[in-house]
């Protein structure tokens, strides 16, 4: 005999497989995400110091190559945070459906093709 | 969405504009995704969004981070000459095409069904190549700026005008490239 689920019974199942798939990778990104910006902080202000102290006096040019760096850096810093939030994003839907699906089973008493 | 029509055309050339357009990309890619795994879960499958883990390339991205390390630690010291490193940034650069290689032939998850005949039903071209756009693994581009980095500081090198300063800077940014490559490479080992 199946047995149904009480009232915010499945709820908490969902929030708490959504909880555990991503509470360490939450951790990680903010991290990440920390270290990079302080990263290209110190290279900007590198690039100053670097401007100031007559580096590129003779061939001012070359400024660009560095400014250039600079801005793949920061352009391929926002694609990865974007890679890791898909990646989240998956997790977590994933362990959603699972959890769900599992309830499901539960409350039916018969097993389900899995997603 | 006036932002998101504003900014179809590209990244802007304008600074002040580029931070603007990162932002509300940054954004949009966050509701769309949300779509997509919503769409998935009508669907009744799993979604999935990123490419598998390989291995091979993220094992390839860290001899290439050794290798780059040891070049940039003579080119700081000053002690040697160009001659003594062009075969190892000969090297590097060649570890890098072939990892880009690996990557390129790993491909890209597609969207879930439901969400392309969705998009196709609602005809919203921009979004469907949103959705495209955000599903491309970041890791390509990441080679290709390291590739840069390290052709500007072959290049900087063999003129003979590899300062400490300017040697600093190429570490540093090189590190920063390959720190981004590596997070994301380690973060498909699900």
């Amino acid at each position: 005999m199946a047995t149904l689920p009480k009232p915010g019974e499945i709820v908490a199942a969902l929030q708490e497989a959504a909880s555990n798939s991503i509470n360490r990778d939450i951790t990680t990104v903010g991290g990440f995400v920390k270290d990079q910006l302080e990263r290209i902080e110190a290279l900007g202000l590198k690039l100053i110091d670097m401007i100031a102290a007559g580096e590129f006096e003779d061939d001012p040019e070359e400024i660009e190559v560095f400014t250039g760096i600079l801005k793949d850096l920061v352009t391929n810093f926002t694609n990865t945070l974007r890679g890791l939030t898909v990646v989240l994003i998956e997790k977590v839907w994933n362990a959603v459906v699972d959890a769900l699906w599992g309830a499901i089973e539960k409350a039916a008493g018969i097993p389900l093709p899995r997603p | 969405m006036r932002s998101v029509v504003a900014y179809g055309g590209g990244i802007p050339s304008n600074t002040r504009r580029w931070g603007e357009f990162v932002i509300h990309r940054l954004l949009l890619y966050c509701v769309l995704l949300a779509v997509v795994a919503g769409a998935g879960m009508l669907g009744g499958c799993a979604v999935k969004l990123a490419p598998d883990y390989d291995k091979a390339i993220f094992d390839g991205l860290t001899k290439i981070n050794e290798d780059a390390m040891k070049l940039f630690a003579s080119a700081q010291s000053g002690a040697a000459s160009f001659g003594t490193r062009e075969r190892a940034y000969v090297a590097v650069l060649g570890e890098l095409d072939a990892v880009q290689v690996q990557v390129a032939s790993r491909g890209t998850p597609t969207p879930p069904a439901l969400l392309t005949r969705l998009l196709t039903t609602i005809g919203d071209q921009e979004a469907k190549e949103l959705v495209n756009q955000a599903l491309i693994p970041p890791t390509a581009g990441s080679i290709v700026s390291l590739r840069n980095i390290m052709a500007n500081t072959q290049r900087t090198d063999r003129n003979g005008r590899l300062s400490r300063a300017r040697a600093d800077f190429f570490k540093e940014a090189f590190a920063t490239q390959m720190a981004q490559a590596l997070t994301y490479e380690k973060a498909l080992q699900r």
